[in-house]
């Protein structure tokens, strides 16, 4: 029997630190909607590159993700003052931003082109790509580059719907429960995408992977 | 199994989670987010000034009520049903009971000043009063059949008789024109007498179909090519003769061609020209 994902593993209730977040962004959410706009900029820097990072992985074209990122936040900040906290802001400007980037892949789907982000070699991602080459200097570099190409490749080859949910949880970090609220369906829906996704990229990325 | 060191060294270490992770890692510059600060300052003010359709507000206002998508649907398709039902619905008319003439009718007969004979019927029934001027012109040329002049309403009595028995199948208003003449006919005889001779005097105008009276374009043309054709005075001819030749002229023109040699052809008292 197959042994069940990783990832599934993860707490499906909202970590404290989310709650804490979801209540200082309330206070802030309470104060554009009172005519601060200077709130909402200390907004859009909080979520600017966790949105950008979702739509950026979701279109692989980092153009098209600059221009989903702005029309989301002027989206939020136009319909603001709807927002009745029945959900946290972030799940909130998350759905705003998903939907507007499954919108656009619709529209564009026969003329997508891709444009990437060049790989920061942090912490993490230095320890994976240690772990899949010794090599440094110039092949190194051809090897991250190849993996990179590889790594958005396969992403584009998940439908926009697994696309959305493998982006927004081994990306972006979101529970289970996050993603069904941000994508508007059920967890089971979400852990099913989820599982099927993995699937698909582990055959698609087979050379690059523990066996 | 038959791995060689060198290839078993080479081998990947990185399971799909670390390998996703970095993706976290693609992250634009700093100079990247300093135009993307201006951009989002300059759409934001474009945005801010753009007006903003009313019609763009109808299918946020439709998303509030979720929860009453239902229930409102289900009563516009019963109110929608019930007016239906309502306006093809047939009523049952009982034996000796007449109906109140309809409303265009009613209110034409009130307008009415023109009334030729001022004899007037009444039939009192339990349920309902209609008095009915006799050859009451506008009166009934607001019956369909009617017809103004004659003041009659071309209908055969007993036809409408029979048409009482089949009331189930007429329409209400036929119903009740017919229900009412029939009543008419029991009260009057006289009356019925003359609708009878009128409504026959008119079925016999009517069998004639108007439309025969209209002659076809083809046959005008064919007329004035024969008055073209037709003068040949010093000719010792027969009336039969020429009439033959007129019939193989015609026979052998199409529709085209007899249009224009209509046009193509003079005649005179004693000289016929063709033009070429």
């Amino acid at each position: 029997m197959q042994a069940a994902p990783k990832a599934l593993d993860k707490p499906l209730v909202a970590s404290p630190e989310r709650q804490q977040e979801a209540d200082s962004d309330g206070v802030l959410v309470k104060r554009v909607q009172a005519g601060e706009v200077a709130a909402f900029d200390t907004l859009i820097r909080k979520y600017r590159e966790r949105v950008f990072g979702v739509i950026y992985n979701m279109t692989s074209n980092r153009e098209d993700a600059a221009d989903l990122t702005q029309d989301a936040f002027i989206k939020a900040f136009q319909s603001i003052n709807r927002f009745q906290g029945q959900s946290s802001f972030f799940t909130w400007l998350y759905r705003i931003a998903v939907n507007s980037t499954l919108t656009h892949l619709r529209k564009s789907r026969l003329r997508s082109f891709f444009s990437f982000e060049k790989i920061n070699e942090e912490d993490k991602s230095a320890e994976v790509i240690d772990k899949l080459t010794d090599k440094a200097g110039v092949e190194r570099e051809v090897l991250i580059k190849e993996l990179q190409e590889k790594l958005n490749e396969a992403m584009q080859k998940l439908s926009t719907k697994h696309r959305t949910v493998v982006t927004l949880f081994e990306i972006d970090g979101l529970s289970h429960e996050e993603i069904a609220d941000v994508v508007g369906c059920s967890v089971g829906t979400v852990r099913s995408r989820l599982h099927y996704a993995k699937q698909l990229l582990q055959s698609e990325l087979e050379p690059y992977l523990r066996p | 199994m038959n791995e060689s060191p060198e290839s078993r060294s080479s081998s990947p270490k990185v399971s799909l989670e670390e390998l996703l992770r970095l993706k976290q890692a693609e992250r634009p510059s700093a100079e990247f987010w300093m135009q993307f600060e201006q951009e989002f300052r300059t759409k934001q003010l474009a945005a801010a000034v753009e007006k903003r359709r009313w019609w763009d507000a109808i299918p946020r206002a439709f998303a509030r009520l979720p929860r009453l998508q239902i229930p409102l649907g289900a009563t516009a398709i019963l109110a929608v049903t019930f007016l239906t039902v309502r306006e093809y619905r047939q009523p049952e008319i009982e034996p000796g009971v007449i109906p109140s003439a309809p409303p265009m009718v009613a209110a034409t007969m009130a307008d009415s000043s023109a009334v030729v004979d001022e004899a007037e019927f009444s039939v009192d029934s339990p349920a309902n009063s209609v008095r009915f001027p006799v050859e009451s012109a506008p009166a009934l040329a607001s019956i369909p059949g009617a017809d103004r002049e004659t003041g009659s309403t071309g209908w055969d009595l007993n036809e409408l008789m029979e048409q009482r028995a089949r009331s189930s199948e007429l329409s209400p208003s036929a119903r009740s024109i017919a229900a009412n003449l029939a009543a008419a006919a029991e009260l009057e005889p006289e009356l019925a007498r003359f609708i009878d001779g009128q409504s026959s005097s008119l079925r016999l105008a009517s069998a004639r179909e108007p439309l025969a009276d209209v002659a076809s374009p083809r046959d005008v043309r064919r007329d004035r090519l024969f008055a073209y054709l037709g003068a040949p005075a010093n000719t010792a001819e027969s009336d039969e003769e020429i009439t033959v030749v007129r019939e193989r002229i015609a026979s052998r023109l199409s529709e085209a061609q007899l249009y224009d040699q209509v046009r193509r052809i003079g005649g005179g008292a004693d000289r016929l020209t063709l033009k070429f």
